[in-house]
């Protein structure tokens, strides 16, 4: 499993707890005096996972926008994402090495708080102690910031360039403050001089406390037994000699006086001793009094009491107000030489920083020019002050810039024509320069032949591209010509198309009518027939009146003088049946005329039906051939415009032609030109 | 002569035949041609039950004679002496009493059995003597039903 920079980060520093943290404690403890006590060992144990618990958290939380770019993919990977994280890692070893040196003052200012206020009955609190564990959570500050800024620099180094590798593959740009490798190296070398300062400061501060007090202790004892000795033969000689004692021992700073077994104190004081004031140090002395040691001394930050005993009933007690402190020579010493090092430390961490930063400023202004404002030529050599690795730095750099200055020089060369150059120097990018020079060449020469063909090729298409539009443009106007023909053919083909779909219609009408004349004429006839049946019937019976009549008439002659009248009607009668005769044969005459009339009429109408059929047919034959010419003059007129169309973009073609032609002529030429101005070495011209 | 007369025509010819001889005037009647006999009596009519001989008058007169099978629009059955005869005619005009001085004696060109004529209607028709035709044509024989 891949470990994830957080876990390496938080692991590297976990091992530097594991490594100096039980050290630190075990100092801190000796340092202070609390060595011997597990209470102490178990509040300072707490400061350091309260430390670890403090530091681990805020270095998650600082590198969670890294993490979050380290856990996308790289196509999911925005803008706001990669400018997050890497601003978060720009701004980490500032901000972690400002927080790991909190974290250890805190922690170990917490752990000091809580064991001398809270615990301070079971924890021996020496004097002058606060001071100390002040001195030394400054010098801790300053150490841990030390490693810490130097040491999650260097762990998050790979993740920056990781970072600033995909911004600029990508395009994405990082807002990155300027810095200074001088700050950096003189805030390292103040933090590394001030920290061990600090702790020496604070441990000569401790020793010269101790030793104060083991000096007030010795000089009470001794006040208090040479008392003690004295004191013997003056009780011997009466109060005015045990005053006269008293008096002698007694100073401004030491209190002399003697105390019976009762507690009644016989002291050179004027006033109240401090036994009528202390009750505590009045408990003191009454448990030492009846104790067989013959000397004791109890110490306070501010005075040193000490009883040596005289004989069972008196001791000599010797009180020295004088406060725990260490030199006044010393906190001036130690105050000097702390400023002396927090002056020293950044002067020197300057001047460090200047000497490691100066060459590199140097290379880096050389670099900036030749890159932003590409001042090669102008580019002198760099002094190398040293030989060491800032010093081979920049001999290689000054080699660098040879080799790009023949490259530039060869270049330029190039740029004026002149291919004849030759690039010295081993390596990728001079071998690269003398084959891109030596394809350059090769390709000048196929340039220069090929420009001339180019321009020979140019003026033959201009010249046939010239005949060409000429032919095409009379081309095109006889296809204009012959479209406006087809268009005129066109449309008298629709005016006899519309006539002959007149003359149809006509005919088409002709012959419904004739058939209907015929079908008329038909019903004439036969209704003529019908005619003469009952004029048949009425001659019929014309006739057989005329027979009656007659046969009436002869009656009537036989009836004699009698019949007369008879006969007269009968006379009538066969003359009418006579005139219905010629009557009726007249009709029918007339019917027969009529039928014969019909039939010539039929006849003539079947003539002109076929007449009408033959033009119908015809005028249909004509309608279709028409129209078949029409379609056909129709597809030959869109013909013809198609390839008049066609025509006229031929010539506009070929009139593009022959001016790409003359251009690529006129193009051709200035290509020559511009070869000629190229110098290329006689073999390879050759 | 005097009496009344029927005006017929045959063909071209207008005769007057006495009405009194004529039993009944007949429209077209089919005849039955007798072979072998007189172009005068070319055959026989069916008339009320009896077989009457058949007188062609246009056989007498020269005219073209009546040949089988065809007709003429009347026929008049007459009767005399000899018995009855059927003569067929184109035409037939009713029966006109004639005085007797209008018909006098044929005067142009003589026709059989008709030794006079009479004008009537502007038409100068010959009188037919048909009992003596009649007689004639049927010497040595009798004609039927009489």
């Amino acid at each position: 499993m891949r470990r994830t920079l957080t876990t390496r980060c938080w692991l590297a520093f976990f091992g530097l707890e594991l490594l100096f943290g039980p050290l630190v404690v075990v100092a801190f403890e000796q340092l202070v005096g609390i060595e011997g006590y597990p209470l102490a060992h178990w509040l300072l144990g707490a400061a350091v996972l309260l430390k670890a618990t403090l530091w681990g958290s805020f270095l998650t939380s600082q590198l969670k926008a890294y993490e979050k770019f380290a856990r996308l993919p790289s196509a999911a990977r925005s803008a706001a994402v990669v400018t997050q994280a890497d601003a978060a890692l720009q701004a980490l070893p500032y901000r972690f090495g400002v927080f790991y040196a909190f974290a250890w003052m805190l922690a170990y200012g917490a752990a000091s708080v809580l064991l001398f206020s809270v615990a301070g009955a079971r924890v021996p609190v020496g004097p002058r102690v606060y001071e100390a564990v002040g001195l030394l959570l400054l010098g801790m500050g300053f150490g841990s910031f030390a490693f810490g800024f130097p040491l999650i620099g260097m762990l998050t180094a790979g993740a920056a360039s990781d970072c600033w590798l995909f911004a600029r593959k990508n395009g994405i740009l990082l807002d990155r403050a300027p810095e200074s490798l001088q700050f950096r190296i003189g805030m390292v070398a103040i933090a590394l001089a001030l920290g061990p300062t600090l702790w020496m400061a604070a441990l000569g501060y401790v020793k010269q406390v101790e030793s104060s007090e083991q000096q007030r202790t010795v000089l009470v004892k001794l006040a208090a037994a040479q008392l003690a000795n004295a004191a013997h033969d003056a009780l011997h000689g009466g109060a005015t000699a045990v005053t006269a004692l008293l008096k002698q021992r007694s100073s401004a700073s030491v209190g002399a006086f003697i105390v019976d077994s009762r507690g009644a104190v016989t002291g050179a004081a004027a006033g109240p001793t401090r036994l009528d004031t202390d009750a505590p140090f009045r408990e003191w002395l009454g448990a030492r009094h009846a104790e067989p040691e013959a000397i004791f001394a109890r110490v306070d930050l501010d005075s040193v009491a000490a009883l040596a005993r005289i004989d069972d009933e008196h001791a000599a007690v010797a009180v020295l107000d004088m406060p725990v402190a260490a030199p006044n020579g010393f906190v001036l010493s130690a105050s000097i030489f702390v400023l002396v090092v927090a002056i020293w430390a950044p002067v020197c961490a300057i001047i460090l920083a200047r000497a490691i930063s100066g060459p590199i400023e140097r290379l880096t202004r050389a670099a900036r020019s030749v890159v932003e404002d590409g001042e090669l030529s102008t580019m002198g050599t760099l002094p190398v002050v040293q030989s060491d690795e800032v010093g081979i730095l920049t001999e290689k750099f000054n080699d660098l810039m040879e080799l790009m200055q023949g490259l530039a020089h060869a270049a330029n060369a190039i740029a004026q024509g002149d291919l004849r150059v030759e690039v010295a120097g081993t390596g990728e990018l001079p071998d690269s320069f003398r084959a891109m020079l030596k394809s350059l060449r090769e390709i000048v020469r196929q340039i220069g032949e090929t420009s001339v063909d180019l321009a020979s090729a140019a003026a033959e298409i201009f010249a046939a591209s010239q005949e060409q539009e000429s032919a095409a443009a009379s081309q095109s106007s006889a296809m204009v010509e012959i479209s406006r023909t087809m268009d005129s053919l066109s449309d008298s083909a629709a005016h006899v198309s519309d006539a002959v779909q007149g003359v149809l219609s006509n005919a088409e009408r002709t012959l419904k009518n004739t058939d209907e004349m015929v079908q008329r004429i038909g019903q004439l006839s036969s209704h003529a027939g019908r005619i003469g049946e009952i004029l048949e019937v009425i001659r019929d019976i014309a006739d057989k009146s005329d027979l009656l009549a007659l046969n009436g008439s002869l009656e009537a002659s036989r009836a004699g003088d009698g019949g007369r009248g008879f006969a007269l009607v009968a006379g009538e009668m066969r003359r009418l049946a006579e005139r219905v005769t010629a009557s009726v044969h007249d009709v029918k005459k007339l019917v027969y005329d009529i039928r014969e009339s019909g039939s010539s009429t039929v006849m003539a109408t079947e003539e002109s039906r076929k007449l009408a059929e033959g033009t119908t047919d015809a005028a249909r034959q004509i309608t279709f051939v028409t129209q078949q010419q029409r379609s056909g003059t129709e597809q030959v007129s869109q013909s013809v415009k198609n390839i008049a169309d066609v025509v006229a973009q031929a010539v506009s073609a070929t009139s593009q032609t022959r001016t790409s032609a003359q251009s690529l002529k006129t193009r051709a030429d200035s290509l020559a030109l511009i070869v000629r101005q190229f110098h290329v070495m006689k073999t390879e011209a050759a | 002569m005097s009496g009344s007369w029927i005006p017929v025509r045959i063909e071209t010819e207008w005769l007057l035949l006495e009405a009194a001889l004529i039993q009944e005037i007949l429209g077209t009647e089919p005849w039955l041609a007798i072979p072998h006999t007189r172009s005068e009596l070319p055959g026989v009519l069916a008339w009320r039950g009896r077989a009457v001989p058949l007188l062609d008058l246009a056989a007498v007169f020269g005219l073209s004679p009546l040949p089988p099978q065809s007709y003429r629009p009347r026929a008049l059955v007459a009767q005399t002496e000899r018995g009855f005869v059927a003569i067929p005619v184109d035409e037939a005009r009713e029966v006109h009493a004639l005085e007797p001085h209008r018909i006098r004696s044929a005067h142009a060109v003589e026709k059989p059995f008709s030794p006079s004529e009479a004008v009537l209607d502007g038409i100068v028709m010959a009188v037919l003597d048909l009992s003596a035709l009649v007689f004639a044509l049927t010497a040595g024989s009798t004609a039927s039903g009489a």
